[in-house]
């Protein structure tokens, strides 16, 4: 009887602690949003309910992606309408159908972890609607949209051809796929050139002969894609592969309308309603240079009217390039150029420098802004390390994961001064060196990290060397965490392992990093942000920066792991668009 | 472990114990010899549980030999036989590893005579590209 007080005392005591602990975050939150903002909290919040919420967090640099986050909302909320991530803000904004709807979302959410994303949510009613970036599909250059471009007796007709035309449909997740004209090779994910064949369905040759009349139309297609997507679903983010195929691609879209986003590297998205029986030419800048895709929701919101989606059909029909190679100038979204540029290069670690070392030293403040959480696997994994053990983290950027966890003491370095001053600014050891030669001695580490870093290497010699280094420097038995992007995300597109990946640095930051450098470092900065395009958009000037990565296939780092001596290699993970593997040394 | 926030940030000798030369084809990188023009003297709290296992991991001649170039003579040669429960010496080792912090100064090859400088705090092993081929 004595003990029943003292056990629920104390259970009041944990869970006003919790509470406490809970309010201070929602606090941290909601200056964060403010500041982004850059206005005070109480012009930006609703004490009441509205269709429009903040998610902090969820923004730039969240490690839930945007098609993660879509998708989690579309299915768990019938209510939902859009979600909004402004590039340079970490925050989101969702946008429900009413408030009401708002409500059961914030219910249901409001400092819950949902499985499917894994990270705790923090939701306040916003008093405006997010301010909307897209612009109308005029300013994309080189596209063009051709309304009525068939029958309705012939969108029929095409629509009882696809659905019951048999053979080899490749299934995805929310959509099947055909090709014609050439075989498919589903393992290299590309047409097989030497495969041409001609066996269109006379319907199909039909539409063909129809694009004879568009003056705009640089090749005639000979390979087409039937996508068939269930109402509702999307395709990622892409563009077209330049080496395979010409110029000018053609969308006729069948049975439903749908939009579709289009996205400039600097961050400008269009919006282009695509009605049924219209087609979607994309030449020039808008095959090359622009990105695009469908995101996956219920509806869409053409000019001031929502409109449900039905299950679409869309017939693409592209020309094959007779030799694999692009000549164009979009020189950063060319996979011919980034493969020989690669080969041009008579010492890769000039690529290594100038898209990857002297860019972080350019971005340090603004990429540090933007990478809040510590990945929970990655701070599970230190946490679960005996008391005591020395850990080095190897590309350890600002120093994220130097101090998660209290039962280890870290060493981090990194070949970016400016990102380990913001680390040692925190209070961390730090040492400025390169993963191909660490300047540790041998076996002096109980664990090695590695997050994010041997995909900024450019050859496959330098990424094996680099993972030889930091199981060098490990003692045996210990173990060592390797994070690496992956190219696979949620459905497959035809992309390539080589890519750079634009960093779009606001002019703010342009004075803050000159103010943190000096010397040699200040003088290579000084002449990379001359060199690099500037873009002025609503108002804001920003630095374009182009980072390399080698994003990996599965099974391709244990392949690479395997080769090195001494080392049991784990199971390999996929945690949020990131390969991982832990490995003891024997 | 972790430090409080009076703890400047600078190079400590736990790190300065890890480091090595590895300019190409030096066999004998490590220890780094060690000189400071800013040193730090901190007042950390002692953590009995930490030092010990920190010791277990440290190189002890090089963290005595790195302390003695900063100034600080007072551990011992030899560890003692009793050291996990004599308080007195890991009090030494404490401070020897966890106050003295090294935030402009030099580290040196003791093969090539290469220096690497610490600036900030922060040690710059980066090398040149005619030490790496």
């Amino acid at each position: 009887m004595e003990e029943a007080p003292a056990k629920t005392k104390n259970a009041l005591k944990v869970q006003k602690r919790q509470e406490n602990k809970f309010r201070k975050k929602e606090k941290k939150a909601q200056s964060m949003i403010a500041q982004q903002e850059g206005k005070p909290i109480s012009e930006l919040l609703s004490s009441t309910p509205t269709r429009y919420c903040y998610l902090p967090y969820f923004g730039a640099g969240s490690y839930v992606t945007f098609e993660n986050l879509e998708a989690f909302l579309v299915k768990e909320f019938p209510g939902f309408e859009k979600l909004t991530v402004q590039k340079s803000k970490a925050h989101a904004m969702v946008t429900f159908s009413s408030p009401e709807d708002a409500v059961v979302a914030h219910e249901k959410l409001h400092g819950k972890t949902p499985e499917e994303l894994n990270q705790p949510m923090i939701i306040f009613f916003a008093k405006d609607a997010p301010v909307e970036e897209a612009v109308e599909s005029t300013q994309v250059t080189g596209l063009h949209l051709v309304e009525d471009f068939i029958t309705p007796e012939e969108e029929t007709e095409l629509i009882n051809f696809v659905e019951s035309c048999e053979g080899e449909w490749e299934v995805l997740n929310r959509r099947t796929v055909k090709h014609w004209g050439y075989t498919f090779d589903y393992v290299k994910n590309t047409v097989d050139r030497e495969s041409k064949n001609d066996n269109f369905p006379p319907l199909f040759r039909q539409v063909r002969e129809k694009m004879k009349s568009l003056d705009f139309l640089p090749f005639e297609p000979d390979q087409i894609t039937v996508n068939v997507y269930e109402p509702g679903a999307g395709i990622p983010q892409h563009v077209e592969t330049h080496s395979a195929f010409e110029d000018g691609l053609v969308s006729l879209s069948l049975a439903s309308q749908v939009v579709m986003e289009l996205k400039h590297p600097d961050g400008t998205v269009a919006s282009v309603p695509l009605p049924r029986r219209s087609i979607l030419v994309l030449t020039g800048e808008s095959r090359f240079l622009w990105s695009h895709g469908i995101c996956g929701r219920k509806s869409d919101t053409i000019g001031n009217v929502n409109v449900e989606r039905k299950k679409r059909i869309s017939l693409t029909f592209r020309k094959v390039r007779d030799v694999e190679h692009c000549d164009c100038k979009y020189q950063a979204q060319c996979n011919s150029w980034v493969s020989e540029f690669k080969g041009s290069q008579q010492d890769n670690t000039k690529i290594e420098d100038q898209y990857v070392k002297e860019v972080y030293n350019s971005i340090a403040p603004h990429f540090s802004d933007t990478r809040h959480k510590p990945w929970p696997k990655i701070t599970q994994f230190l946490k679960d390390q005996p008391y005591g053990s020395l850990v080095c983290d190897v590309g350890c950027g600002n120093g994220k994961y130097l101090g998660v966890a209290d039962n280890v003491y870290t060493i981090g370095n990194d070949q970016s001064v400016q990102l380990l001053k913001i680390a040692s600014e925190r209070g961390h050891q730090v040492a400025v060196c390169n993963n191909l030669y660490l300047p540790f001695r041998s076996e002096s580490f109980d664990v090695v990290i590695s997050i994010a870093v041997i995909h900024h290497f450019s050859t496959k010699e330098h990424r094996e060397q680099a993972l030889r280094e930091l199981v060098r420097v490990l003692k045996p038995g210990g173990k060592l965490l390797v994070y690496v992007w992956a190219m696979e995300q949620e459905e497959k597109t035809f992309g390539q392992q080589d890519v750079l990946v634009p960093w779009n640095m606001e002019k703010k930051y342009v004075e803050q990093i000159l103010d943190q450098s000096e010397g040699e470092t200040k003088e290579k900065i000084q002449s990379l942000i001359s060199e690099s395009p500037a873009v002025t958009k609503q108002n804001k000037e920003y630095v374009v920066f182009q980072r390399y990565y080698h994003v990996f296939r599965k099974g391709e780092l244990p392949t690479l792991l395997r080769k090195i001596e001494g080392l049991e290699v784990g199971p390999e993970e996929f945690d949020h668009a990131n390969w991982t593997v832990v490995c003891t040394k024997l | 472990l972790r430090r409080k926030s009076h703890a400047r940030f600078a190079m400590k000798l736990i790190t300065h114990n890890m480091l090595q030369s590895n300019v190409k084809g030096v066999q004998k990188g490590y220890p780094l010899g060690l000189r400071a023009t800013k040193l730090n003297v901190l007042d950390v709290p002692f953590n009995k549980e930490f030092v010990k296992s920190m010791l277990m991991r440290l190189d002890y001649a090089v963290l005595r030999m790195a302390a003695k170039a900063l100034g600080y003579n007072d551990l011992p040669e030899e560890i003692p036989a009793d050291s996990s429960d004599n308080e007195e010496f890991l009090l030494k080792v404490h401070h020897a590893m966890n106050n003295l912090e090294v935030e402009e100064g030099t580290l040196i090859c003791q093969e090539t005579g290469r220096e690497f400088p610490i600036k900030n705090g922060i040690p710059d092993m980066l090398l040149k590209e005619n030490e790496v081929k």
